[in-house]
């Protein structure tokens, strides 16, 4: 049965990629979810921990149900769309924001993640081998330069929200949120730009795989700190959630949202800061590499140890948001333009002297 | 390396990309798409009041229009990131074949990197890349 599966779709190449990526992305799609449910809950506890609360503790074992609670609450809760804004590019708007966000995933190696995970069930099913064929993340050659493609559609989305929304708050939270994302991406792209000197990539695979000898933390930890800081900036996080400073903009540039579009705008924002605590470990932990588990396969063991490495970073930005103060609109832009950017522009340099150095002893191709 | 020599397994390996970008677009749409198609189907659906509708402002009457023009001085961030962020992508680019280009490629990043940060650096001099 399989057999005649897999010759039909070699006779069939284009059906056969069709299928891969609708599998890999359907993979990546729930995980993804599950992951931001993780991450929201997580998010919420850790919080709740460090001022002293409980934290949701009444559905279920250590209110682990809650945020599925939360899910169905919110879907049963009406769709209200002011007279004064326009209808259609309202619900559009939450749309468009959580598509190009889930976009994200295909280029990150999530079904990576799930395909070789899911090989725990193969003494059960042996069929189940057949997934390691559904991975296609490994295959954009370009995947670094796509994900800042997929990410400069935000700033743009963003100002269209809180201008179609027809609220003063939305509209200042809207252009501010702009004017922050572009300040940020500058630095943002340098700092990626060192690490892709020292790799000579821009496939997620090929600057995993030249960590093998060493880290890059450890080659170039002002690239690090530079990208920690601006990815939490390009995520929207605290310290620096400015769009939707709650005391003095009420919720930014989704204040007239509620129910489901509402829903679809935070889970964008979570996927995203899902997908740069990722990226970090991808770019200076050596993402999958790491040893073997005990007790685990040793093809398993490697999503194992992005998924550390992962939460490692997300349990950071909570960290982060339960300790730091938020900045003020125009400290942030001048943070951005008259330290972040000179010191990126510097670290770049350091970076190529430290490559020619590196190739020059023979240590690096 | 890669893009020097665009084989036909190369062209492939685009062909693929574009076509895992649109199928994961359209799936991811039509997941979001899905999620607020639920949410009315699910939902109650009480009368709806002008004061309901209304455009949030704190409970307080509504004053003036929101749609109001911004300082011109907001677009010379756009302007400023327009030109930083284009040197940026070609910085990337250069990054992936650095191994392959000569000195003179090296000096141009140099040259390009300077100039970068000397227009920054008389924007902020200027005092135009200034929140108001």
């Amino acid at each position: 049965m399989i057999d005649s599966i897999i010759t039909y779709l070699k006779s069939n190449p284009l059906l056969a990629d069709s299928l891969r990526v609708v599998v890999a992305m359907v993979f990546a799609l729930i995980f993804m979810l599950l992951n931001a449910l993780i991450f929201i809950y997580v998010e919420r506890k850790v919080w709740a921990r460090t001022m002293q609360r409980m934290g949701p503790t009444y559905v279920g074992k250590w209110g682990i149900l809650q945020l599925i609670a939360d899910f169905v609450k919110v879907l049963n809760k009406e769709i209200i769309i002011p007279a004064k804004a326009n209808r259609f590019a309202f619900l559009a708007m939450p749309v468009f924001i959580t598509a190009v966000s889930l976009l994200l995933i295909i280029v990150m190696p999530y079904d990576y993640v799930v395909a070789y995970t899911l090989l725990i069930f193969q003494p059960i099913f042996p069929a189940i081998s057949i997934l390691k064929y559904a991975v296609v993340s490994s295959y954009f050659q370009y995947g670094v330069l796509l994900i800042f493609v997929i990410l400069s559609f935000n700033p743009i989305f963003i100002l269209l929200t809180g201008w179609i929304s027809n609220n003063k708050y939305s509209i200042v939270g809207g252009f501010r949120a702009a004017a922050q994302l572009l300040s940020f991406e500058v630095p943002f792209l340098l700092s990626v730009a060192a690490v892709v000197v020292l790799t000579g990539s821009l496939n997620l695979y090929e600057i995993v795989e030249k960590q093998k000898s060493m880290w890059l933390i450890f080659l170039a930890p002002l690239t690090f700190i530079l990208f920690l800081i601006t990815a939490i900036a390009e995520a929207e996080r605290t310290p620096f959630d400015i769009p939707d400073a709650e005391s003095e903009i009420i919720a930014g540039w989704n204040t007239e949202y509620s129910a489901s579009p509402f829903l679809l705008l935070i889970m964008g924002m979570y996927v995203r800061a899902f997908v740069s605590a990722t990226l970090l470990a991808i770019f200076f932990f050596g993402g999958w590499l790491g040893p073997t588990l005990p007790g685990f396969l040793a093809p398993m063991s490697g999503p194992l140890w992005l998924m550390i490495k992962t939460y490692f970073f997300m349990f950071l930005y909570i960290l982060i948001r339960a300790a730091f103060p938020r900045y003020r609109i125009d400290q942030l832009l001048s943070l951005s333009w008259t330290k972040l950017l000179p010191l990126s522009v510097a670290n770049l340099l350091i970076v190529i002297a430290v490559k020619y150095y590196l190739m020059s002893m023979g240590l690096m191709s | 390396m890669i893009l020097k020599n665009i084989s036909k397994f190369q062209g492939v390996i685009m062909m693929l990309d574009f076509l895992a970008l649109s199928i994961a677009l359209i799936i991811s749409l039509a997941f979001a798409m899905l999620v607020i198609y639920l949410n009315y189907r699910l939902a109650h659906k009480p009368s709806k009041s002008e004061i309901k509708l209304s455009t949030y402002e704190c409970g307080e009457e509504i004053i003036g229009e929101a749609q109001v023009r911004m300082n011109v001085q907001y677009y010379v961030y756009g302007i400023a990131y327009l030109i930083a962020d284009i040197i940026a992508i070609l910085i990337l680019l250069w990054a992936v074949q650095s191994i392959e280009l000569s000195f003179v490629g090296f000096v141009g990043i140099i040259l390009l990197l300077a100039i970068t940060v000397f227009s920054i650096g008389y924007t902020l001099k200027k005092n135009m890349l200034k929140w108001v």
